[in-house]
């Protein structure tokens, strides 16, 4: 059992004309017929001048929710519990959504699961009928053990506001197991302010979170001198190469950044920073 | 369990300021992450006004015995806020529709929340739970009417009272005239919403062993009822954990009720489900 304590959803809007929305993102998550969370998200943010809040098209969203009013058991949520809905008819097309919830710590500290996820989503929401759908289900994915066979990997970053945190240095994350580069690909797209990123990555060869934890680890590392400080970062590994995953673990979960700058100028940063594994 | 391949959705709006709303209705029914019903309701009726729409085939019937209280919510599409105080949601399939069985499949009573697109006027969805369909020996507290009136170009809707009987034998159990509810009684393409206590429990296969359930109008301004249930309930207050089909009429019929014989019948015999 995990009692549930605290929600992020994370979205990605199709890149496609108006797939973006201004509306809220409203997320409830039922259980035997009790909404033990409700939530609007606002997902994307813009900074001063920029226009008002919201997906733009193409554009992801990462926002922690507001707690539950009491944890909830993520053991009793089925494939009806959990729905993503949208409070306007400014129309969002959803390409992936993901709905994240962080273990009351135990004997461990707590940790983040995967709750429920779908990807590359067909239709429309919006409270308009003529534009799309008012809900839909988000159904639930396993969380993933030690041993589960990663085959793909979702990384999700947001880089807050502020001076000289954002990037236009590539950055690149490596995984290493028991001596072997299991995975080693470089996100190329700037980082910028309040904005967040949804990115899948192919393994070249398939491993599991154990074989990190005893033997390995993961790596992310920035290629440039334009240096970058996240502030939410997200590794999950899926255990299907394509479409959606049944199976999600989690490898590494940094809610709030705490390790440094990142530039290849020792000035600024560290190069590379390796992450902490989830347990 | 039944196959379900004709739905209706009924509430009963609370009596209350701008309790009701002009927003369509969405009612999503999902089974194991795949929404079998997402479907709109211009239900559009006021305050502590009751609606009830159906009735037509569903793209893609549903087996009820597939749902869980997590799988029915009802929502709003617009930001007119909607205030339901009852909501139930039942259906049937084909033969059930033509027999006379209305199988409930999700109620909820007593609601306090307002919905709204508006995130600062409330949930944009709710739950609707699960109930069951109850059988024969379960115990019935209460009555729940729903009926809608027959739009036509003459005047269906009635200003005379009508009243619902119950018989066991030679026994009469309960008498629950409505004449003046807060709701818009029995006008012309509407629908009402009616509760009545049974001050004598009873059950369905007492009813069907030697009862009735008789319907009456108590005045000559002539009625034509388009679609008729009756409901009962295992809870005496609040929301019920069994509904029982009692009677089913989603097609009433050509006649008409009115105490001018001339002009209708002026009592009839309810026909009580089966099984």
């Amino acid at each position: 059992m995990a009692a549930i304590d605290d929600v992020w959803l994370a979205a990605l809007s199709k890149n496609e004309d108006d797939a973006g929305s201004r509306n809220r993102f409203n997320l409830t998550i039922n259980i035997d017929g009790a909404d033990v969370y409700g939530h609007d998200f606002i997902l994307g943010w813009n900074l001063p001048g920029q226009g008002s809040a919201g997906l733009r098209d193409g554009q992801a969203g990462l926002e922690e929710g507001a707690a539950p009013t009491a944890p909830f058991d993520a053991a009793a949520l089925t494939n009806s519990s959990v729905r993503l809905g949208l409070r306007g008819d400014d129309a969002w097309a959803p390409k992936h959504a993901l709905v994240i919830g962080r273990a009351q710590p135990d004997f461990i500290p707590g940790r983040f699961l995967a709750l429920a996820m779908e990807t590359d989503i067909v239709g429309w929401l919006s409270a308009d009928s003529g534009e799309g759908r008012l809900t839909m289900p988000l159904r639930r994915v396993g969380a993933g053990g030690a041993d589960m066979v990663v085959r793909r990997v979702l990384m999700l970053v947001y880089t807050d506001r502020g001076d000289e945190i954002d990037t236009e240095s590539d950055i690149r994350l490596q995984v290493v197991t028991s001596g072997q580069i299991v995975l080693d690909r470089k996100v190329t797209h700037d980082l910028n302010q309040v904005r967040a990123y949804w990115e899948f990555l192919s393994v070249d060869t398939p491993f599991t979170r154990a074989d990190v934890a005893s033997k390995g680890s993961i790596r992310l590392g920035i290629l440039g001198t334009d240096a970058w400080l996240p502030k939410t970062l997200f590794l999950f590994g899926l255990d299907t190469e394509e479409g959606r995953p049944n199976q999600v673990v989690t490898l590494s979960a940094i809610p709030k950044w705490e390790l440094g700058m990142l530039s290849t100028d020792p000035s600024e940063g560290a190069a590379s920073v390796v992450l902490p594994i989830s347990n | 369990m039944s196959n379900i391949e004709i739905l209706w959705l009924a509430h009963l709006n609370r009596n209350a300021d701008d309790a009701g709303s002009d927003s369509t209705i969405n009612l999503t029914v999902n089974v194991d992450g795949e929404d079998v019903l997402d479907k709109n309701f211009g239900s559009n009726v006021g305050d502590g006004e009751a609606y009830l729409n159906g009735g037509s085939q569903l793209d893609t019937p549903f087996d009820a015995a597939g749902l869980t209280n997590s799988s029915v919510r009802v929502g709003v599409r617009g930001h007119d806020a909607w205030a339901p105080g009852d909501v139930l949601v039942f259906g049937h399939s084909l033969a059930e529709f033509q027999s006379g069985v209305a199988v409930p499949l999700a109620m909820e009573s007593g609601l306090t929340a307002w919905l709204s697109t508006d995130y600062t006027e409330g949930p944009l969805t709710i739950p609707l739970r699960r109930v069951g369909p109850g059988d024969s020996n379960t115990l019935i507290q209460r009555l729940l009417l729903l009926v809608h009136t027959q739009w036509s170009t003459s005047d269906s809707g009635t200003d005379s009272a009508i009243q619902l009987e119950v018989f066991l034998g030679e026994n009469l159990i309960l008498r629950e005239e409505i004449a003046d509810s807060s709701q818009s009684d029995l006008e012309k393409a509407s629908s009402n919403w009616y509760e009545m206590d049974a001050p004598i429990p009873f059950t369905r296969a007492e009813l069907q062993a030697r009862g009735r359930i008789v319907l009456s109008i108590l005045g000559d301004d002539a009625w034509k009822p388009m679609v008729l249930f009756v409901f009962g309930l295992d809870a005496a207050s609040g929301r019920p954990n069994e509904v029982v089909s009692l009677v089913s009429r989603p097609v009433w019929g050509p006649r008409w009720m009115s105490s001018d014989a001339s002009e209708g019948d002026a009592s009839v015999d309810l026909p009580i489900t089966p099984g």
